[in-house]
C-alpha cells in the first residue's frame, strides 16, 4: 500500500511539472538572480579566509633579545568577519592561526635561554590568535571591499612552542651524523598567552599588516631579555 | 622591562603611516561641480551646431534653443578655476565642471553662493565589454570565414544590400578605448576614401589623433562598417562616423565618466544620429541594486542625449558569467539600445552576455546579436568576442534602418528595431526581443505569423499543443524547431524563461493549481507568439 501511495506521489508530481520529457537547452530563474544578497565584499557582512607572511623586526633597547631580520618570520591563515555600519565605518573579527619564529641571533653577548652559540637557534610559536577590529574604508565603492586601514587588538594562546637548535658537531657522533637538532618543547618560561595591537592597510584582497606585541614574551620570573615584538607582512584574502 | 620602539622600529612605523597617508582622503582628488543657475549666458544654436545636429533635432522636435545647452557661466567657470588645482571637464548638460582640488580648496568652493553641489569623483574601471581576442592576422580558416558571413547574414544584411542601403548619410559615434591603424588598415579604406571619418577626439589626452592606443575601438568600428575584401564586418560601411577616444583601453586604470560625458555633448554638437558604446560601469563603484538608469551620471546622460534626438547603443556587458552577472550602467538607462550577445552555433544566449531586467525590473537587453565576431583590429582580421561587437552590429544596423525612413524620430527608431526582432513580440532577460531583421525594414507587404501552437486548458491543466502542420518527427534539436517560453507574474515580470526544442505535439503542460490569477505565460515558436494569463 505504502508503494502504491508513493508512485501515486511520484506520478501526480511529473504531472505536475511542465513537461516529463522536455528536452531544455536553456533556463533562467530571475527570482534567484534578483534577491538582494545579504553577504558580500560591500554588504552588510562580508567573510573571507585570508593567508599571510611577515617579517619580525627586532624593537628592543641594547641588552634585548637580538634576532635576525629575515629569517625571523610569521605565517598566518585566518577567517575574517566584517559587519559594515556605514560605507566608511565596520567592525569585525579575526580568528587566526599563525607560526611565528624568532631566530636568535648567536653572538657573545647572548644570554637568552643560554650564553652557548650554536650555528642557529629558533624559538617558534603556534599560536591561536582572536582579534577585534575597527575598519576605516576610504572612497565611494561598490560591491568591493576597496581600500580600508583596520585597527584592531588581539589576545592569543600558544599551544606549541619549541625551541628548536641546530648544530654541527667537530665530528662524526655515534649516530653517524656531523648535524645535530635539538626540540625543547613547550619550554616552561615561555608566556603562552599574549596580546598587542594591530594595524592593516588594504586595497581589496591585498593587505600590509603590523602587530606590535604589548605583553612580555617570558614569564616574570625568568629574566630573559625581551623578544622582538613588531611583525610587519604582506595578506592575501580568498574571495 | 622597556617595550618602547627603537630607531629601526620608528623607521617601520613611519613607513606604514606614509603608506597610510597615500590612502587618505586629503590628497587632491577629482569633483564634479555642479551650479545653481545659467545666468547671463547667451546661445545660438546655429552657431554652436553642426547643420547635422539642427536637422537632427528638427526631425526629432527636440527645440534648438534648450538650457542645457547654454554654456556655463563664464564668472562662475573662472571664479571655481581660480579656486582649484586644474580643470579637467565641464558639462554644459549637467552645467557644472569637473575639477582636482583637495579637501580646502572644495570647502571653499562650497561657499559660493552659485554653486548647487559638489560630488567627489573616485578614480574607476570602465571595462570594454569583451573577452580575451586571438590574433589570426589577415588569414582565416573556413569556421572564421562562416563566422564573418554569419555575423551580418544573421542580420539580414543581404536584404539591406538588396536595397541598396549601407547607412549612408547617417552619422555614428564610437566612444571607445582608441582606433589604432584605422587610418591605414584596409578594412576602412572605402571610409577614409569617402572622408567619411567626420571628426576624432581624445577625451583623454585632450587632443584630436585617436589612432592608437587600445585596438578595441577598430574591432568596433570594423563591426560597424569595416570591410574584410568583398565580405561586409558590419551592415553601416556607408555611414559617416566620429571617434571619441573616452576610455584608456587595457590598462583600464581609472577613466571616468566625465570623458564619456564629454564625449556625447560634443557627439550632439556635431550631429550624431547614433552612438556606439561598448563599455559599461559595474561592481567597481555599483551594486546591481544600482543599475536602475537613474543612480549613474553616464545612464543620465545617456537618457538625455535620447532627449535630444540621439539614439545610444551599449553593449549590455560580459557579466553573464560572474558573480555580477546582470548588465552595467549606461546598458541600464531606459532610453538606450541595449544589446546582448548570442553565440552563432547555438543561436541563444552566449553564457559571458550579462543578463536583465535593470534593478527595477525593465526588459533589459532590448535586442542581441552574435557575441563572437571576425573584426579587423590593429594587425588585420581577428575572431574577438564580448557584447562589445554585438552593440556595433545592432548599431550598424540601426543606421540602416534609419536609412531607409529618415524621418524616424530616434525613440521611434528604437521601437522599430525592437519590432524588427525574430521574436517580438516575445521577449526575455537574455534575448530582449531576439536579433533584429532587415526584412522589416525592407519589405513592404509584412506578412502577419501564422498560428504554430495552441492553449489547450482542460481539466485543470494548460497544456501547449503544437500544431499538426508544425511538428516534426524529428527529435534531434535544430534551431527552427525551438520554443521560448517565460513565466511572468502578476505585475509583469518575468520570472523564469527557457528554450527547449520540440519533441512532442503536447510540448507543455501546467498545472492550473501552481499559477495565481494574474500570472502569464507566453510562448514563441516559429515566429508566433501568444500568452496565455492564468
Amino acid at each position: 500500500m505504502k508503494k502504491l501511495v508513493l508512485f501515486l506521489i511520484i506520478a501526480f508530481s511529473f504531472l505536475n511539472t511542465m513537461c516529463s520529457s522536455q528536452n531544455v537547452l536553456f533556463k533562467q530563474e530571475v527570482t534567484l538572480d534578483t534577491v538582494i544578497p545579504k553577504k558580500g565584499p560591500n554588504y552588510r557582512n562580508f567573510d573571507h579566509y585570508y593567508i599571510g607572511y611577515g617579517f619580525i623586526f627586532d624593537t628592543q633597547h641594547f641588552g634585548a633579545l637580538e634576532t635576525i631580520i629575515g629569517s625571523s618570520t610569521q605565517f598566518v591563515f585566518g577567517f575574517r568577519h566584517k559587519t559594515k555600519i556605514n560605507n566608511h565605518y565596520a567592525i569585525g573579527y579575526d580568528i587566526s592561526y599563525n607560526t611565528t619564529g624568532y631566530s636568535i641571533k648567536q653572538s657573545p653577548t647572548k644570554s637568552f635561554p643560554t650564553s652557548v652559540n650554536y650555528k642557529s637557534e629558533k624559538l617558534l610559536m603556534r599560536n591561536f590568535r582572536v582579534e577585534l577590529y575597527n575598519r576605516i574604508n576610504f572612497g565611494k565603492r561598490g560591491n568591493k571591499v576597496g581600500k580600508f586601514m583596520d585597527i584592531g587588538a588581539f589576545g592569543e594562546y600558544g599551544f606549541a612552542n619549541a625551541l628548536i637548535v641546530k648544530d654541527k658537531l667537530p665530528a662524526t657522533n655515534a649516530f653517524g651524523s656531523t648535524k645535530v637538532k635539538m626540540v625543547n618543547k613547550n619550554p616552561n618560561y615561555v608566556n603562552k598567552l599574549n596580546y598587542g595591537i594591530t594595524t592593516r592597510i588594504a586595497n581589496n584582497r591585498v593587505a600590509i599588516y603590523a602587530t606590535y606585541r604589548l605583553s612580555e614574551m617570558f614569564l616574570a620570573s625568568y629574566t630573559y631579555p625581551e623578544t622582538a615584538n613588531l611583525i610587519v607582512g604582506v595578506q592575501v584574502g580568498f574571495y | 622591562m622597556n617595550l618602547l620602539p627603537n630607531k629601526q622600529t620608528c623607521r617601520t612605523v613611519f613607513l606604514f603611516v606614509l603608506i597610510i597617508q597615500c590612502f587618505s582622503a586629503q590628497a587632491q582628488q577629482k569633483y564634479w561641480v555642479f551650479f545653481t543657475n545659467k545666468a547671463n549666458t547667451v546661445f545660438n544654436p546655429y552657431t554652436y551646431f553642426d547643420a547635422k545636429a539642427i536637422e537632427r533635432r528638427i526631425i526629432n522636435n527636440v527645440s534648438l534653443v534648450d538650457s542645457t545647452d547654454f554654456p556655463i557661466n563664464e564668472f562662475y567657470y573662472n571664479t571655481v578655476s581660480a579656486n582649484v588645482d586644474s580643470v579637467s571637464n565641464s558639462t554644459r548638460w549637467f552645467n557644472g565642471m569637473c575639477v582636482y582640488a583637495n579637501e580646502n580648496q572644495i570647502q571653499k568652493i562650497q561657499q559660493f553662493y552659485f554653486v548647487r553641489s559638489i560630488e567627489a569623483l573616485p578614480f574607476q574601471s570602465m571595462h570594454l565589454a569583451s573577452y580575451n581576442e586571438t590574433s589570426f592576422n589577415e588569414k582565416l580558416s573556413d569556421d572564421q570565414k562562416k563566422l564573418l558571413v554569419g555575423q551580418t547574414t544573421r542580420l539580414q544584411a543581404d536584404e539591406f544590400k538588396k536595397a541598396n542601403i549601407d547607412g549612408s548619410g547617417i552619422r555614428i559615434a564610437i566612444f571607445d578605448a582608441g582606433f589604432p591603424n584605422v587610418d591605414t588598415n584596409p578594412a576602412f579604406e572605402h571610409i577614409r576614401k569617402a572622408n567619411k571619418i567626420i571628426k576624432t577626439y581624445d577625451f583623454v589626452r585632450k587632443k584630436d589623433f585617436v589612432y592608437g592606443y587600445a585596438e578595441h575601438g577598430s574591432c568596433v568600428l570594423s563591426c560597424i562598417a569595416g570591410k574584410a575584401g568583398d565580405v561586409n564586418i558590419g551592415l553601416a560601411t556607408g555611414a559617416e562616423f566620429l571617434l571619441a577616444r573616452t576610455e584608456m583601453g587595457k590598462r583600464e586604470p581609472f577613466s571616468e565618466e566625465e570623458n564619456w560625458l564629454a564625449a556625447v555633448e560634443w557627439s550632439d554638437k556635431n550631429g550624431v544620429q547614433i552612438i556606439n558604446s561598448s563599455l559599461g560601469y559595474t561592481g567597481d563603484r555599483y551594486f546591481t541594486t544600482d543599475m536602475n538608469g537613474k543612480k549613474s551620471l553616464v545612464s543620465r546622460a545617456a537618457n538625455l542625449a535620447a532627449r535630444k534626438g540621439i539614439l545610444v547603443v551599449n553593449a549590455a556587458g560580459n557579466e553573464g558569467s560572474s558573480a555580477w552577472k546582470t548588465i552595467g550602467t549606461p546598458a541600464d538607462a531606459d532610453s538606450v539600445l541595449t544589446v546582448g550577445g548570442i553565440d552563432m552555433a547555438s543561436d541563444f544566449h552566449t553564457d559571458f552576455s550579462s543578463y536583465g531586467p535593470t534593478a527595477d525590473n525593465r526588459l533589459k537587453p532590448n535586442v542581441c546579436a552574435f557575441g563572437h565576431v571576425i573584426a579587423a583590429g590593429k594587425n588585420g582580421l581577428e575572431k574577438t568576442q564580448g557584447t562589445s561587437f554585438s552593440s556595433p552590429l545592432v548599431a550598424g544596423f540601426a543606421a540602416c534602418a534609419l536609412q531607409t525612413n529618415r524621418n524616424l524620430k530616434n525613440m521611434e527608431l528604437y521601437l522599430e528595431i525592437e519590432k524588427s526582432a525574430d521574436l517580438y513580440p516575445y521577449f526575455d532577460y537574455a534575448h530582449g526581443y531576439g536579433v533584429p531583421q532587415a526584412s522589416y525594414f525592407t519589405e513592404k507587404n509584412k506578412t502577419q505569423s501564422t498560428a504554430t501552437f495552441d492553449f489547450v486548458n482542460e481539466n485543470n491543466y494548460l497544456t501547449v499543443k503544437i500544431q499538426d502542420a508544425f511538428f516534426g518527427k524529428d527529435t534531434i534539436d535544430t534551431k527552427s524547431n525551438r520554443l521560448y517560453y517565460h513565466i511572468e507574474n502578476d505585475k509583469g515580470v518575468i520570472t523564469s524563461y527557457y528554450i527547449i526544442s520540440v519533441e512532442n505535439q503536447d510540448v507543455l503542460k501546467f498545472s492550473n493549481y501552481d499559477y495565481k490569477k494574474g500570472q502569464k505565460i507566453m510562448v514563441h515558436y516559429k515566429n508566433y507568439t501568444n500568452s496565455f494569463t492564468f
